[in-house]
């Protein structure tokens, strides 16, 4: 076919929309990272300082001098913590389902992929909200647990870090399926007979051949939970209570009632420069197809 | 003769640019009779493709002119082009039904409803899928899509039908069947068939004429038995059947042109050879040359029997010359026919004059 | 991998178990809360009786309609602005290699990989900047921004699958590039078009994040309304609200799936069933 680049025109409204609200309104998020603040909320314009950054780790004390804070960092630690949390239990729920659905016939696993991506589309406040129902004093949880003896009183799960990895966890279970999946359903099984006909038992097949090809979808899917449950905002407000705070309810809090917008969008920034070196990294590290993916 | 239906003029095309350009067609000149069933034969690459393509306006030339009826229509985009295709793939339109795709042509020259329903059910019957019309291709065998990509592509009467490898897809039993139905088309429609292949079999059986292709050019132009009998260059004779290839040198003799083999042998060339005495390379097909005794004499090649490969129809016996190289020959097997010596035996191959070849490179 | 999964081999014991408590991790939330949603108690926990009171109760809370009404304005906009920059930005990617189309891609999937606060900051901030105040329009702008890549997704995946020969057929029998486009093109992208309609729908009615910060006080949709309720209390009335909008985002995405899917299927071949000799009529 002849290349008719002259139709290129097509793409322009798309690319326009992105750049104007998308590409610009984030390079005017990392601007006003090095604004001064006003003081009431906003920032003054043309007057750039660092000191937004500088608030991660420091405070002001009387006298103007730096003071080490914690506050903040222990907010970060937190959110990497639990966001690793996340990650791991997501990894160990999706292996073993990703591994069965590449084993199905080609209709049931085009069922299961459907089953694993509906919850995605369904609202973020009902997902999260069932999972108040679950663990709330007097709910199904502890309500079961209470019935059948295995405890007194009430287990306090709900506002808890326990209720907040599990809120993050079941969002974002999706994200680690698919991408394993993905890599499982491209592997030759020949390759896997292979290591059959050298003497290797399933498990040592499994571990040797099928988890080393599959590593791609396993990194793809830990950024693809990782990352974004580092900036979760609505998971930690409802099950955490507002008490175990996150990145993502720090930054909400600077255009709520902190005002503190130049901090807001440091943060923010911050957030953004973690998600760009972790995709640089995977494309790097995983840009060419691995040996052994069937064409 | 009558005027060329088609007439290509220095057509070149080269695809990519820099250390990635891949010449596809290099000063290609042809000219297609009307009413001919013409045949592009070559191995994948060799640019047969891209040729038809040039001539259906899917690809713009680099340079060279196309003439249709003496008529230039280099510049005409495809719909502007009374050419019709049957694509590889037939590419028929999956959301239409079949007497739409075949109406679709119809459709975009403006037909009247009555006439273009006429001229459907009409092509259809000329491929033997009256009824069909309702049906989606996807409800359709391949040989019926087939069918439909042939009626679709004729509807409108082109002048010309291009066919790129459309029996490709099929199986081998109903690739015979297509090949003599696709001949029958030819010759109710009378329209200009050019057909594309990389099958020498299909070529030799379905064609009035053959242009043998490879890397961008056209190599030799001839009708069926022209091309198999007569083959010019190596590379025509070699991919077209079997062959032997012997390496001598051109001497004058008494009788007219030979090719000296050795020392000894001296085998007669068919006469009118004009080329100057030197190295050449002659060819022979396999069913041509005959087995003789050992003992025959100066006219025989000496040889030794390594195989002998039975075929049915024909036994191929597998022989090396004295030199070591192998020679391949074709006896048909006919009743009564005496037993053939055993691998091992010492025979002699002779060739009749009118036989042997003389190839360019 | 293609294997038969009644062979000994790949017979792991085990993991039929993991997959299956997979799936009821991920389906027992929804269920429960459905189930919930139909309790005659008004404690929003504990199952008394069955009942379809409280889906009464919230369709006559005007409150909750007028949310509804803003999130389907919302997202009715956004949808047709996103699908159509969304339909013309996949038909120019296929129309042959030009310099920076990789970029343009990646420029597409940005709002895909920009997690939502961060896009939820950056949006406010270009409001606040260039003064415009917030509401239902920069609801809609933000929404459709973050629509485009989902509507973009499965328009070029159909247009990948399909076959160029086609719109060549159509040009080699006498169409010209409109009408190419017209009477081929579209009627065979349209499925994807839906579909990617359907899917910038839910999404942006689905959105909480970012309308969260940038609708003003006027522009209050269905999930924010939600947001509040669940901050006051647990009652029977967000558990009827959730499992609506639940069923709502479960029945678009089905949809939307089914419709992607359509005329791709070739399995259903009438030809085996009918028989070579059925007539059928001619066309009229």
């Amino acid at each position: 076919m002849r290349a008719r680049s002259g139709q290129a025109w097509l793409i322009l409204p798309a690319s326009l929309v992105i750049i104007l609200f998308m590409l610009l309104p984030l390079g005017l998020m990392a601007y006003v990272s090095i604004l001064e603040k006003g003081l009431n909320g906003g920032v003054v314009w043309g007057s750039h300082t660092t000191e937004a950054y500088l608030s991660f780790a420091f405070e002001r004390d009387l006298d103007d001098s730096l003071v080490l804070n914690t506050d903040y960092l222990q907010i970060f630690a937190r959110s990497f913590g639990l966001s690793a949390i996340t990650t791991i239990l997501c990894l160990l729920l999706s292996l073993p389902t990703a591994f069965y659905m590449a084993l199905q016939p080609e209709r049931t696993r085009n069922g299961l992929i459907f089953l694993v991506t509906i919850p995605f589309w369904t609202n973020l406040l009902v997902r999260n909200y069932a999972w108040i129902l679950l663990l709330r004093n007097g709910g199904l949880i502890d309500g079961l647990l209470r019935d059948a003896g295995l405890s007194s009183g009430s287990l306090n799960l709900l506002y808890s870090n326990t209720a907040i990895v599990l809120g993050l966890t079941y969002t974002f279970l999706p994200f680690m399926v698919l991408p394993i999946y993905a890599s499982l359903e491209k592997l030759d099984v020949r390759l896997v007979e292979a290591a059959f006909d050298l003497g290797a038992n399933r498990w040592q097949a499994l571990r040797r051949v099928v988890l080393p090809l599959a590593m791609p979808g396993i990194v793809a899917g830990c950024i693809l939970v990782f990352v974004p449950a580092l900036g979760a905002y609505v998971t930690p407000e409802l099950l955490g209570g507002g008490k175990s705070l996150m990145i993502g309810n720090l930054i909400q809090g600077q255009f709520g009632s902190a005002r503190n917008w130049p901090f807001g969008a440091a943060l923010a920034f911050a957030l953004l420069a973690i998600v760009l070196l972790a995709m640089l990294v995977y494309l790097l590290r995983f840009r060419q197809a691995p040996a052994g993916a069937a064409p | 003769m009558a005027a060329a239906a088609i007439d290509l003029a220095g057509l070149a095309k080269t695809f990519g640019s820099g250390e990635e350009a891949v010449r596809a067609l290099d000063q290609v000149s042809l000219a297609i009779r009307p009413n001919e069933f013409f045949t592009l034969l070559g191995p994948s690459g060799c640019g047969k493709t891209t040729l038809l393509r040039l001539i259906g306006g899917f690809e713009q030339p680099d340079a060279g002119e196309i003439r249709l009826d003496g008529q230039p229509i280099t510049d005409l985009p495809p719909h502007r082009r009374p050419v019709n295709t049957v694509f590889q793939s037939y590419a028929l339109f999956p959301h239409l039904s079949v007497a739409d795709n075949v109406g679709f042509g119809l459709d975009m020259l403006g037909w009247a409803t009555q006439q273009k329903r006429r001229r459907v059910a009409d092509m259809l019957t000329l491929v033997r899928l009256e009824g069909y019309g309702g049906r989606r291709p996807s409800q359709l065998s391949g040989g019926q899509a087939q069918r439909v990509a042939l009626a679709r592509a004729l509807a409108a009467s082109p002048k010309v039908l291009l066919l790129d490898e459309p029996l490709s897809a099929l199986d081998l039993k109903l690739r015979k069947e297509m090949q003599s139905e696709l001949k029958r088309l030819q010759t109710e429609t009378g329209i200009t068939f050019v057909f594309v292949t990389h099958d020498q079999s299909e070529a030799l059986s379905m064609s009035d004429r053959i242009a043998v292709m490879q890397h961008g050019r056209v190599l030799q132009v001839g009708s069926p038995r022209e091309i198999y009998e007569t083959p010019r260059h190596r590379f025509v004779a070699d991919f077209i059947g079997e062959i032997n290839l012997l390496e001598g040198e051109l001497v004058q003799a008494p009788g007219g042109a030979a090719l000296q083999l050795g020392e000894q042998i001296r085998l007669g060339l068919p006469p009118g050879v004009t080329r100057a005495p030197g190295r050449v390379t002659a060819a022979v097909r396999p069913e041509r040359a005959q087995l003789v005794a050992a003992s025959h004499g100066n006219g025989a090649l000496p040889a030794r029997i390594d195989q002998v490969v039975y075929a049915g129809t024909d036994t191929t016996v597998l022989l090396s010359l004295a030199g070591g190289q192998p020679f391949r020959l074709r006896i048909q097997n006919r009743t009564g026919a005496a037993e053939l010596p055993a691998p091992g035996a010492p025979v002699g191959i002779e060739i009749p004059p009118g036989s042997l070849q003389l190839l360019e490179d | 991998m293609r294997v038969d999964p009644a062979n000994r081999l790949w017979r792991y014991p085990g993991i039929r178990l993991a997959a299956l408590l997979f799936f009821a991790f991920l389906y027992l939330p929804i269920l429960v809360l459905i189930a919930l949603s139909f309790n005659a108690n008004d404690q929003a926990t504990i199952w008394t009786g069955f009942s379809g009171q409280w889906y009464g109760v919230v369709l006559g809370n005007d409150d909750i309609l007028r949310a509804a009404r803003n999130s389907l304005v919302v997202a009715t906009i956004a949808t047709l602005v996103a699908t159509l920059a969304a339909t013309l930005a996949a038909l120019g990617m296929a129309t042959g290699r030009f310099a920076g189309q990789s970029l343009i891609q990646g420029l597409i999937a940005l709002p895909l990989v920009v997690p939502e606060i961060v896009t939820a900051v950056a949006t406010l901030l270009l409001f606040a900047l260039i003064g415009l105040p917030l509401g239902l329009t920069t609801v809609i702008i933000a929404h459709t921004v973050f629509c485009v890549p989902f509507a973009y997704l499965p328009i070029r995946a159909r247009l990948e699958g399909m076959d160029r020969t086609l719109t060549e057929a159509a040009g080699d029998l006498y169409a010209n590039p409109w009408q190419s486009f017209r009477r081929v093109t579209l009627p065979l992208l349209w499925p994807g078009v839906l579909s990617g309609a359907m899917l910038a729908f839910i999404i942006s009615l689905d959105d909480f994040v970012i309308t969260y910060f940038v609708a003003g006080a006027g522009a209050t949709t269905l999930p924010v309304y939600i947001f509040g309720m669940i901050r006051i209390g647990i009652t029977p009335e967000v558990n009827a609200i959730s499992a609506l909008m639940l069923v709502v985002s479960i029945a678009v995405v089905s949809l939307s799936y089914l419709t992607a899917r359509l005329r791709q299927d070739p399995s259903t071949s009438p030809a085996t069933l009918t028989g070579h000799e059925t007539r059928t009529g001619e066309p009229t």
